[in-house]
């Protein structure tokens, strides 16, 4: 049933697309069943997520999919993110978030369309429905058809033929991998997804306008979808970052990695769209920019899903990826290649009628320049990364994360000066000295400011003027934000984001170049020195999360009299076949003490518990196998080497029966100058296990002692255990947090704000609509003129 | 606005220029041990882990110490800067990122590679089979 919906989805999303195609030549009497066919494959990609939540919900291990990646133990709100922890989940993911904004979308654009929110007759026909509606749809349908060809309802049977008879259904799934158990998989991929599906919107506003050859209007409708993709991509990013910072142990919340750079460069993309489409919107100039930097932004999605998906990247990040097989690859070449190619040609295509004319053109001094340089300021560091991160496809290295922080600081202070430039500055023209006046200041704070920072830590010229511009920027939208939000709280929204930035700018260089950082290694109750503070570690507590059995590493820190406990966690993951960390941080406010485990080091491969003995031809049950000492393997060993003092090796022949496999195996001793070596030896197929040939005893009786080391026991109670982790301090690491949560609100009053205007703005025009409609009488008037003023155009 | 554009040609050309050098200095390639000891520049090797020589952490300088050999089979000694990396025992093959110092190779961060377990294999099937 579920490929049925696909394909149904599918083949609607296919007609609904002709329909508006045809529909946007001027056929409106098709528009009707473009809307029809639309909602029918919406209601399909709707209703098979909604059939694949179901299966996974209902533990339906015959389908690959839910076998793949969920079971019976995981909690229900992981058993929902398993919907979208392989790839086939994930695409489904774009396209129901595609759905759910295209009903908005549609909504959005029959209003638009029937009340006429235009500034004269002529465009009152001049309908937007169809060719957004068009691309909209075409997108739906490409990522339906990646639905189609790698489809997440294929039976074990299907995906296996070898292996499953037609109708087994497996007991229990694989589950869900541990790393992707938490919290933040129940939200960061669908936030972030939804990010990508609106940034389809402005692309499509965009090639309707490049189509229509008409630019006064696509701008002021694209802009809140626009923003809202801002807002939601940007928290999406934040979200990953947090979880990689607070559970994933990987140090930091950004690492420069191609994943995270791929979804990062569409976001800066976006926002320069933003800036250049305020211009655009007061200056009536910079067209080209909004349209170029729209299109670029979706494409740079749509390059980041080829990057991530095609597993051309395999062998340069720390994300996993699986090689979705040789019809996905080629598709998404086809899917980037179309999209992209098609916006950039239309742009050549347009280039002529796009051309501004020079008498519009503003002065330097205005904040619409200041708002468009900005946005090539972000444009390049969006191209810094973007290059960095197709550096392996174009040769085998990689790129030093080093490089993006080197290229992006930079640029990071000019977008500060600019930011606060542009605040003072007013829009078209601005007088020098009342704009030079109005600097002062909060450039006289700003340096003040990092003057104080200056004696107490900054040393680096260009990080104190990092501080410098940001405090500087910061000020000056702190000081407007406050005079408007005392008068209307949502319009503060522009000034209110531009803080948050500012903050997360500050917050980023206290934590990363601030950061210290320390390997240290601490042996059970004995405390040491790490940072300027004293360290303790107090042994380990198991405790059950998950179905799993993990430990946590109780670590007291204190200074001044005053401590903490913080617990970091190890467990050996059976899916991972291998030892999961999570770090464990102190929210100090000003800083955070951070620490990572690394390893428990125990100095004995193996305790008194681990040892068995056993007589020569005997077998006996010994952590849930069956081990029998067959003989003694000689073949290494001689008397005269041994009379020599050269090295001798002893050998025992081991029979190991675990579950149905057999297996043969030698545990070795090293003899030489009297010590003995025991050589560890493991299973064929078996990682868990470690054999250690610990003791022979040749005469009398024969017997071996013997030591079995189980990897999934990480404690162990004798042996006195030592500690290895990294401990680090992230100073001011709470202003990433805070800034961004408040950027995310400004980006949220803005869009409020614009909501509302538009919502003003109709009703006061169908208001006038009615009016007219009464004193013209026909309405085909309007149809006539739009074609004449096309012609003129 | 003549002047604005010199400007921005200039800037434009500045920040090319200096990204050229930056991202040059910034490559990290693939390498092997013997171009690793001969130039002395950051880069990553590829190979395998010797599992027959000593692999330890060694508590004193945090540092954990293994063997491996290259794709061209040429073996050296590598101190890597923190514990032994994850899944370390049984990993296909390893990278080490870092460069040649005083006869071993001094590795920044060691990746591990490991046979991908993210999807499900029939052989797994038959395992969760009844």
């Amino acid at each position: 049933m579920g490929s049925i919906l696909i394909q149904s989805g599918f083949a609607a999303a296919i007609v609904s697309m002709i329909l508006y195609l045809l529909a946007s030549t001027g056929k409106e009497k098709y528009l009707k069943y473009g809307r029809l066919f639309f909602h029918l494959s919406v209601t399909a990609t709707i209703a098979s997520a909604a059939y694949l939540v179901y299966l996974i919900i209902s533990h339906q291990f015959q389908y690959t999919y839910v076998w793949n990646y969920s079971s019976k133990s995981l909690p229900v709100n992981l058993l929902i993110s398993t919907f979208y922890a392989g790839q086939e989940g994930s695409f489904h993911l774009w396209a129901f978030f595609m759905a759910v904004l295209g009903i908005f979308l549609l909504q959005f654009l029959l209003k638009r369309d029937s009340s006429g929110n235009h500034n004269s007759n002529i465009e009152r026909n001049d309908k937007y429905e169809p060719l957004v509606m068009f691309t909209f749809t075409l997108i739906h349908a490409f990522v339906l058809f990646i639905l189609v060809i790698k489809s997440p309802y294929l039976f074990v049977w299907e995906s296996f033929p070898k292996d499953a008879a037609v109708g087994f259904i497996p007991e229990d799934g694989r589950g869900l991998n541990p790393l992707l158990q938490n919290f933040w998989m129940t939200i960061h991929p669908p936030i972030l997804f939804a990010g990508f599906s609106a940034l389809a919107i402005p692309f499509c506003f965009a090639i309707a306008a490049l189509v229509k050859n008409r630019y006064s209007e696509w701008m002021k409708l694209a802009l809140p979808w626009t923003l809202f993709a801002g807002m939601i991509l940007g928290l999406g990013i934040m979200l990953g970052g947090y979880w990689a910072y607070g559970v994933l142990g990987w140090g930091g919340y950004w690492a420069w990695d191609p994943v995270e750079n791929s979804s990062l460069v569409p976001w800066i993309i976006i926002i320069a769209a933003i800036h250049t489409m305020l211009a655009e919107e007061k200056t009536s100039g910079y067209k080209k920019s909004s349209l170029i930097l729209c299109i670029m932004a979706f494409v740079m999605v749509l390059y980041s899903t080829f990057l991530t998906r095609s597993g051309i990247l395999g062998d340069s990040s720390v994300h996993s990826f699986v090689d979705p097989g040789q019809e996905v690859y080629l598709f998404l070449v086809v899917f980037l290649s179309l999209f992209g190619l098609s916006g950039i040609g239309l742009i050549f295509f347009r280039f002529k009628s796009l051309r501004t004319k020079k008498a519009d053109t503003s002065e330097v001094l205005s904040r619409e320049s200041a708002l468009f340089t900005g946005a090539v300021v972000l444009s390049a560091a969006a191209l810094v990364i973007a290059v960095g991160t197709s550096w392996p496809i174009i040769s085998k290295g990689t790129i030093d994360a080093a490089f993006y922080n080197k290229m992006n600081l930079p640029l990071a202070i000019f977008i500060g000066v600019i930011n606060g430039f542009s605040i003072m500055l007013a829009w078209k023209h601005s007088e020098e000295k009342r704009f030079l006046r109005s600097l002062l200041v909060p450039a006289a704070l700003a340096i003040a400011g990092t003057i104080i920072l200056a004696v107490f830590a900054v040393r680096d010229v260009l990080i104190a003027i990092f501080i410098a511009t940001s405090l500087f920027s910061l000020f000056i939208n702190s000081r407007i934000a406050y005079k408007i939000f005392i008068n209307n709280k949502t319009k503060a929204g522009a000034y209110l984001a531009h803080i948050g930035v500012m903050i997360l700018f500050l917050g980023i260089i206290g934590s990363s170049k601030y950061s210290e950082e320390v390997n240290i290694s601490l042996p059970l109750n004995e405390p040491k020195e790490a940072l300027g503070y004293k360290m303790t570690y107090k042994g380990s507590t198991p405790f059950r999360d998950m179905n799993e059995e993990k430990y946590h590493f109780n670590v007291v820190v204190e200074k001044d009299g005053q401590g903490f406990l913080l617990q970091p966690i190890m467990y050996y993951s059976e899916y991972s076949e291998g030892i999961l960390k999570n770090p464990d941080i102190a929210n100090l406010i000003t800083k955070d003490v951070y620490l990572s485990p690394m390893a428990l080091e125990t100095p004995k491969e193996y305790s008194e518990n681990d040892l068995v003995t056993i007589k020569r031809g005997e077998a006996i049950e010994v952590k849930g196998m069956k081990v029998k000492f067959i003989d003694f393997d000689r073949s290494k060993f001689s008397q005269e080497s041994m009379q020599e003092g050269k090295d001798n090796i002893m050998g025992a022949e081991l029979e190991i029966t675990s579950g149905y496999e057999k297996e043969i195996i030698i545990a070795e001793q090293k003899i030489s100058d009297g010590e003995t070596e025991n050589i560890p030896v493991k299973l064929k197929n078996n990682e868990r296990y470690t054999f250690f040939l610990s003791n022979v005893t040749v005469t009398g009786e024969s017997s071996i002692e013997l030591g079995i080391v189980d990897a999934q026991e990480i404690k162990d109670p004798q042996a006195p255990e030592m500690l290895v982790l990294t401990a680090s301090i992230k100073p001011f690491i709470n202003l990433v947090w805070g800034g961004t949560v408040i950027m995310v609100l400004g980006f949220f009053f803005s869009l409020y704000s614009r909501y509302k205007k538009f919502d003003n703005e109709k009703r006061k025009s169908s208001k006038i609509i009615y009016n007219n409609g009464h004193q013209n009488g026909h309405q085909k008037n309007g149809h006539h003129k739009t074609h004449n003023e096309k012609q003129l155009k | 606005m003549k002047k604005t554009t010199i400007i921005g040609i200039v800037t434009i050309v500045v920040f090319l220029v200096v990204g050229f050098f930056a991202f040059s200095e910034s490559k990290i390639e693939y390498s092997n041990f013997q171009n690793a000891s001969e130039n002395q520049k950051t880069c990553q090797v590829k190979g395998s882990w010797q599992k027959d020589k000593e692999a330890k952490f060694d508590a004193t300088t945090n540092q954990f110490i293994f063997y491996m050999k290259d794709e061209n089979n040429s073996e050296m000694k590598v101190v890597l800067d923190g514990a032994r990396p994850n899944n370390f025992e049984m990993a296909e093959s390893v990278v080490a990122k870092g460069k040649f110092k005083d006869g071993y190779f001094h590795a920044k961060e060691v990746l591990t590679k490991c046979p991908s377990k993210y999807e499900g294999k029939g052989e797994h099937l038959k395992q969760s089979g009844i």
